[in-house]
């Protein structure tokens, strides 16, 4: 082995490289920026015939993230005892990005108009929880003692 | 920490009867010193320009959104008439 090769090896203790994991991070913040483009939520014009539509759609990008280095040294006061060096790093994150339709805009010879996507199953889950309160609150309204009740009976 | 809300527009294509231009709005919420960002990019209006110079701003709505809103503030409307009623 050369030692070209010898001088690559991380040494046992020894704590990465910091820089590295910072230009990471820097462009894991990069990419994350340029979800903000207007690229990002319009989609590649469509041409069929005398009709062109472009999808639009909403994006959310979030992330989140952290990195730890450290070293230490005993002071090897203890008789016979030699000075240790220790180190060690880590890091974790996490992202996540949710795209959604929200329209198409479809350009004719008679003009430019769009037509709404709607999602039915996300207006059907605010409709039932919508419900789904009202009706709990009547519920309580009816009988406001039921849950009293039931604890002094459990006791 | 910083937040930022920015109209974006892009470059547009050609199409007939013009130059379709579109347009997004981006709420930016970054901060690399803590670690974190969240970036909420939607579509805001299309601009058509035509070549007599005349601009048409059509505008994006996302019905999905306005019908959540709508049935969460009828939910707590409702619940607060409710207790308001039977009182």
């Amino acid at each position: 082995m050369s030692d070209e090769n010898n001088d690559s090896i991380i040494p046992v203790g020894e704590p990465a490289d910091p820089e590295a994991a910072v230009r990471t991070v820097g462009d894991t913040m990069e990419a994350l920026l340029e979800t903000a483009g207007v690229d990002k939520v319009y989609g590649s014009p469509i041409r069929r015939g005398e009709v062109t539509i472009i999808p639009s759609a909403e994006v959310l990008a979030g992330l989140g993230f952290g990195v730890g280095f450290g070293s230490g040294e005993s002071s090897g006061e203890e008789e016979g005892a030699s000075a240790d060096r220790g180190g060690g790093g880590g890091g974790g994150g996490w992202g996540r990005t949710f795209s959604r339709p929200v329209a198409v805009v479809v350009v004719e010879s008679g003009g430019v108009r769009v037509e709404p996507v709607v999602d039915a199953t996300k207006v059907a889950l605010a409709a039932l929880t919508a419900f789904g309160f009202m009706f709990t609150t009547m519920r309580r309204m009816k009988n406001p003692h039921r849950g009293k009740k039931a604890d002094a009976a459990e006791s | 920490m910083g937040i930022q809300i920015e109209n974006r527009v892009g470059s547009g294509w050609e199409v007939p009867g013009g130059r379709l231009i579109p347009v997004s709005k981006a709420l930016i919420i970054g901060s690399p010193e803590k670690g974190m960002g969240l970036v909420w990019n939607r579509p805001s209006a299309v601009l058509l320009s035509t070549p007599s110079g005349e601009e048409h701003l059509v505008p994006v709505p996302d019905y999905t959104r306005r019908a959540q809103l709508a049935l969460l503030g009828f939910g707590l409307i409702g619940a607060l008439l409710i207790r308001l009623a039977r009182r």
